[in-house]
């Protein structure tokens, strides 16, 4: 639903910060996944619940996770990229969902130097879109158990 | 359809029709004149109290006419139009009126927005796009109800109503006369004097924070953390209803003054919950927002200001009304409470987000005679000090900068310090204030009471954009010869300033925001996130916390014999538009939609309870819960500090540890600024419970769907506990 917001272009000063070195060890992110709940007339449909897991590795971000709860079958599963936490960015992938009201999700993805950037100032958010909530459904921002 | 849709409808709405479209010539709407005339009724029982009987909208409740509306619904059909209202609205109490009385409204808002009514009724499948049928401009007939939706249009700047809070809302609720309807008399009561003020006696709480310095801090130390499990309920009372209940319950003498909804004040027995005496002010209010959070108690009188912006001093002893002053006509009106200094008594004012000629100022009174003494405007007029920081607006379109929370003082310095809010509309696109400071708003004021001269002034947020309020209490603590007021607002920063110059000495984030993407600790400098800074209207953006705070208008306490400040704090978070605003006297409003979400990294607890050292700005404990909580803290020198959730529980923690020691559930949400007194050498402990709440009951009415609260339940109580005898 937010593919047409605005796009957000980071501070030049982040992306320098952040040649993440591919000789770096694995991070570990978590997050649940809360519903989207927005208003009263959205609130009933986007229910559920879900954790997500995922492994940086050089540049490449592998997630997984489950869900369960929904009201209506899973119909995708996105990765989108804010510049901080709370903030819903453009889709930059799709991970791999059965559909269904539970499930599991899986999938990976390369990200470029500010998308990592993002991922360490908590703006990379995985959400779950449903037949009754086909903006969004479940959303969870990644975080490391530091953050 | 659902609002997800709508977001992406604003960009379409934004990029092809640059506000302007031609409305079908003659085109009859999909309804009768009948479902308009009953919806008409429909709509001041069960949507003007929020929306305002003008659709001019007030306080969180967009306004449902004008370019507001045409940027939320022009492109939209009737039937997501209806569709919405009919699962979302009355805010509070969604999808509880009956099918027909949803089409009858909606029906309503379409002609009193310019669609004719023909002879088709309107359902709710009825699916036609609302721009086709309706443009916005307030058809003053209908709104008035005496002639036909379909009579010729009048011309528009005829569209006001008469009145606003209070006029014609008495209409679907129950008869409630008005007048002096409990006579009796206090018999022990003692006037109050200026020392009595400067250092209340142990066993009052003799105005809003209890002291001067703003602490809810009482020294009363009967109950503590080990006996609280003890305390039993003394009495109740069912007070006025409907609105909000947001009081503060005051205490001399052992008398409860307390002020209703209705702008009703009684006098009660506080030992017994025996009513002494009743004056029912009104008006009776239609607004959403109760009573007012504070009475003011000096000499023989008691002072309330009211929900139609007038200042009334009543004799304690009676109720009988002395005085009355007009400060502002509705929808003006004041709920912020009153506080007396040197003979005087303050109020602040709000219902300022509507454009007005004479804005938004605080202003004294002579407790004796209630005539006005001074003035000071909050919203800058062009050519005065800080009236060149609004982006050229004209005086009139300087909404906000409402002061709705009353002040604190220091006697030594003379100097009264108060809070004000956001220039309105909430969003500085919506407002076209650029980026330009809008002073006084989100401001920090020390002023003169004797001559409402500004002494200094510290802006916490220039150009505040997302109502992230910081209008809340300011509290004046002292280390050694440091002279300092703290404040939080909002954002959810804790603020230290020197009182005795606006010096900036401390910031502390006390939960997660995200809309600064730069805050300077040494300066207090914050600067917006980008694409904050570039908003457009009709766009939404992520705002962390939401205008349910960080911190709200539950006041916190400053507990003195540790040093902490116990801090109520909210999590949640919205996606935030701003609506386009007709730029015209009687428009403005806050002219936002919001959509709310949990705050991420909170495991959707909305409720925190936090104790920070003020001299340190170290937390000393912290924790959370689910349900946020709706009473301001009050803490005591038993060491127990007590708190009223959402979920109705009232606690009581241990102040030095945070650790929940008692609670008990009550009837409603608890919600208002307890107290605790003193009778006969016994401690008591009064909190309020009942509805309303603004932004700190919405979000948590939409979010926690698992807490489930009374069903159209509009009843405010008191509860009076104490130790058994
Ligand atoms: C207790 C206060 C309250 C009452 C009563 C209330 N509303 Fe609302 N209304 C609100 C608030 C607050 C919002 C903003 C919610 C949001 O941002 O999502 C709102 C939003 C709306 C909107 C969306 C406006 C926009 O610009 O997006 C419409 C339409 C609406 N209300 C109609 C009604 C109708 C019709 C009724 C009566 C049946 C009603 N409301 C009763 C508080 C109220």
């Amino acid at each position: 639903m937010f593919r047409q917001r605005t796009h957000y272009v980071l501070i030049a000063g982040l992306v320098s910060l952040l040649a993440a070195p591919a000789f770096a060890a694995d991070v570990q992110y978590s997050t649940p996944l809360d519903p989207v709940a927005f208003d009263n007339s959205t609130v009933k449909n986007n229910v559920g619940t879900g954790e997500i897991t995922a492994t940086l590795s050089g540049k490449t971000l592998t997630v997984t996770g489950k869900y369960s709860g929904l009201s209506s079958a899973a119909t995708k599963a996105e990765v989108k990229i804010g510049p901080v936490m709370g903030v819903p960015g453009p889709v930059v992938g799709e991970l791999k969902i059965p559909g269904g009201m539970s499930g599991d999700i899986s999938g990976s993805i390369t990200l470029t130097s500010a998308q990592l950037a993002s991922l360490n100032k908590g703006g990379v958010s995985v959400v779950i879109n449903s037949e009754k909530a086909p903006n969004g459904n479940l959303w969870g921002w990644l975080q490391t158990a530091a953050q | 359809m659902n609002r997800n849709g709508k977001m992406i409808g604003f960009a379409v709405i934004a990029a092809s029709l640059g506000g302007a479209y031609a409305l079908a010539q003659g085109a009859t709407g999909p309804m009768t004149q009948a479902q308009v005339t009953a919806g008409r009724a429909d709509y001041i029982a069960n949507c003007a109290g929020c929306h305002a009987p003008g659709l001019t909208g007030a306080g969180d409740a967009p306004a449902l006419t004008g370019a507001t509306f045409n940027s939320a619904w022009a492109d939209k059909s009737t039937k997501e139009m209806h569709q919405f209202i009919s699962t979302s609205m009355p805010y509070g109490n969604a999808g509880q009126l009956s099918p027909a009385t949803y089409t009858n409204i909606v029906s309503y808002i379409l002609a009193a927005n310019g669609a004719k009514p023909g002879d088709k009724p309107f359902t709710k499948d009825t699916d036609v796009k609302v721009s086709t049928i309706a443009d916005g401009k307030i058809v003053a007939a209908v709104l008035a109800g005496t002639v036909p939706a379909a009579a010729p249009r009048p011309a528009a700047g005829a569209a006001r109503p008469a009145g606003g809070d209070g006029d014609g809302g008495g209409r679907g609720a129950p008869a409630f006369n008005l007048g002096h309807t409990v006579q009796g008399t206090v018999k022990n009561y003692s006037d109050v004097t200026d020392d009595n003020l400067k250092k209340p006696a142990d066993g009052d709480w003799l105005m809003f924070r209890r002291n001067y310095q703003g602490w809810s801090y009482s020294p009363l130390n009967q109950i503590t953390p080990d006996n609280v499990k003890n305390l039993q309920l003394k009495w109740s009372w069912a007070m006025v209803g409907g609105g909000a209940v947001e009081v503060t319950p005051i205490v001399h003498d052992g008398i409860m003054f307390l002020s209703n909804s209705n702008n009703t004040v009684q006098a009660l027995d506080a030992k017994t919950g025996e009513l002494i005496w009743e004056n029912r002010l009104g008006p009776v209010q239609t607004s959403a927002y109760g009573a007012t959070r504070s009475l003011g108690l000096y000499k023989n009188k008691v002072f309330v200001a009211t929900t139609d912006a007038k200042i009334h001093g009543l004799d304690a002893r009676t109720g009988k009304e002395l005085w009355s002053t007009t400060i502002d006509t509705p929808p003006k009106s004041e709920t912020g409470g009153v506080m007396v200094i040197n003979g005087k008594v303050l109020t602040g004012l709000m219902g300022c987000d509507q454009y007005s000629v004479t804005g938004c100022y605080i202003s004294a009174y002579d407790t004796e005679t209630g005539k006005q003494l001074w003035k000071f405007q909050t919203n800058a007029r062009t050519g005065t000090p800080g009236g060149d920081t609004w982006n050229g607006l004209p005086d009139e379109l300087r909404g906000g900068t409402d002061t709705w929370i009353a002040g604190t003082y220091d006697p030594e310095l003379n100097t009264t310090y108060w809070g004000t809010a956001q220039a309105k509309p909430w969003l500085r696109a919506s407002r076209g204030t650029a980026d330009k400071a809008a002073l006084f708003s989100t401001s920090t004021l020390a002023l003169d009471p004797d001559t409402g001269k500004l002494k200094w002034y510290f802006q916490h947020i220039p150009g505040e954009s997302l109502d992230l309020d910081e209008v809340y209490e300011r509290v004046l603590i002292d280390h050694g010869a440091s002279k300092e007021v703290f404040t939080i607002g909002k954002t959810g920063f804790l603020w230290k300033l020197d009182r005795v110059t606006g010096k900036f000495l401390g910031i502390k984030p006390t939960v997660f925001q995200n809309v600064f993407a730069k805050v300077d600790e040494k300066t207090g400098a914050l600067e917006y996130r980008k694409d904050i800074l570039e908003q457009k209207t009709n766009q939404y953006y992520s705002s962390c916390p939401g205008p349910e705070g960080g911190h709200d208008w539950q006041a916190t306490s400053y507990h003195q014999p540790t040093d902490n400040l116990i801090i109520p704090l909210s999590q949640s978070c919205v996606m935030i538009a701003g609506r386009d605003v007709d730029k015209k006297i009687g428009s403005g409003g806050t002219a936002a939609t919001q959509l709310f979400f949990f705050m991420p990294g909170t495991n959707q607890n909305m409720g925190r309870l936090t104790a920070v050292n003020t001299a340190t700005m170290a937390t000393t404990w912290t924790w959370q819960q689910r349900s946020p909580f709706l009473t301001s803290v009050i803490s005591t020198g038993g060491g127990v500090a007590f708190i009223g959730d959402f979920d109705r529980n009232f606690k009581a923690v241990d102040a030095k540890t945070g650790k929940i020691v008692w609670q008990t559930r009550l009837g409603q949400m608890v919600e208002g600024y307890p107290s605790t007194f003193a009778i006969d050498g016994k401690q008591y402990l009064a909190v309020t419970a009942g509805t309303g709440g603004g932004s700190p009951f919405q979000k948590p009415s939409t979010l926690l769907t698992d807490v489930h609260r009374p069903l159209n339940g509009t009843g405010h109580e008191v509860y009076v506990f104490g130790l058994p005898d």
